[in-house]
């Protein structure tokens, strides 16, 4: 190959300069070290997380319960806390086990996966939004009214639903570009 | 004799290291950014590790984590990496950093950048098959990574040879 440029270089030229390639070692073993503590230390915490507010919420429908208060909107009210933490937890355990796909597949497999985990997410969101909705008529019709609190939850839902929708789209849309380039390469020349 | 992940992981990185970095370098455009990539990967293959069950060689599952990794990190920087291409197209001179690391050093005899920028121009299909194959992969390891056939890689290594020997000739 020539420093020129304006020469052809042959396949054996590229492959051997390739093979002098030298980068250096970029790799950091203690940040690789760190940041696998931290992941561990993050996931712990999450887990712990959830659970305490799984507990709490159940706790706050059971004790409706004990203190006799028994009309129909406690009742509803508590199956509502109920139904939103079994739709919550089942989100989140698909969710999950989709993203322990598998890393080590091929590329094929691996896109394939990453697109329906993509729309997994689209799935996560609809639900997310029923699930305000669902709740907007429990507060309105149930609990005498809208406060303020729920009016600043709801537009925080709101806005991470768009957030999610929206890189969802375009995770898809890179997906999409990544197959057509794929299938582009694979066409013979005719 | 059956080592431990721990001992495994080094010895993959200790055998694979430098092809895994050529690969970054190949792949990503923004020099700051290959550290991160580097150390995605390496965090991938240790998470990895304990799912592997010799359904294909060593060197395969390393370069098919690479290659998911990689792919996950262009899918997240599609935008940023669209915008430095852009500016490596309107100028390599303004595009050059300034205070040059010593990767850059060591790339500085021009011959090895001008390879790695070639092989960045190339679409993501093209640039994965061409590196498999001047890593020395066979054309069933290449199928094997990307999961496709060892027809289709026949077919994308000429296209990917033609057109790495075209930009580095210099040919618009």
């Amino acid at each position: 190959m020539s420093p020129s440029g304006h020469e052809t270089p042959t396949w054996t030229d590229i492959a051997s300069a390739w093979r002098t390639l030298t980068i250096p070692d970029a790799l950091d073993a203690s940040a690789l070290k760190k940041r696998v503590a931290a992941q561990t230390r993050r996931s712990r915490v999450w887990r712990v997380a959830e659970l305490l507010v799984t507990a709490i919420a159940m706790r706050a429908s059971w004790r409706s319960f004990e203190r006799g208060r028994t009309s129909i909107a406690d009742r509803v009210v508590a199956v509502d806390i109920l139904v939103v933490l079994i739709v919550t937890w089942t989100v989140v355990w698909l969710g999950r086990a989709a993203r322990s796909a598998p890393i080590g597949a091929s590329t094929a497999v691996y896109v394939a996966v990453s697109r329906s985990r993509a729309r997994q997410r689209i799935v996560t969101v609809c639900i997310a939004l029923v699930l305000l909705v669902a709740q907007w008529y429990v507060a309105s019709a149930l609990l005498g009214g809208i406060t303020p609190v729920s009016v600043l939850c709801s537009a925080a839902w709101v806005a991470w639903a768009a957030w999610e929708f929206r890189s969802v789209r375009q995770e898809l849309e890179w997906l999409d570009a990544f197959d057509r380039d794929r299938a582009v390469s694979d066409l013979g020349d005719m | 004799m059956v080592d431990s992940t721990k001992e495994r992981f080094g010895r993959l990185l200790d055998e694979h290291g430098s092809a895994l970095r050529r690969l970054v370098a190949a792949s990503e455009f923004d020099v700051g950014e290959r550290e991160d990539l580097m150390q995605e990967i390496a965090f991938g293959l240790w998470r990895a590790l304990p799912t592997f069950r010799g359904e294909c060689s060593e060197r395969t599952f390393v370069f098919r984590i690479a290659n998911n990794i990689i792919i996950s990190h262009g899918r997240r920087s599609a935008t940023r990496r669209r915008a430095i291409k852009s500016g490596l197209d309107e100028s390599a001179a303004d595009a050059a950093d300034p205070h040059p690391g010593p990767e850059q050093q060591v790339l500085s005899a021009g011959l090895h950048e001008q390879l790695l920028k070639a092989i960045q121009e190339l679409s993501p299909a093209l640039r994965q098959t061409v590196i498999l194959s001047l890593e020395g992969l066979t054309h069933r390891e290449i199928a094997e990574v990307l999961g496709t056939n060892s027809a289709a890689i026949g077919v994308r290594l000429s296209r990917a040879r033609d057109a790495l020997t075209q930009l580095l000739a210099g040919v618009p």
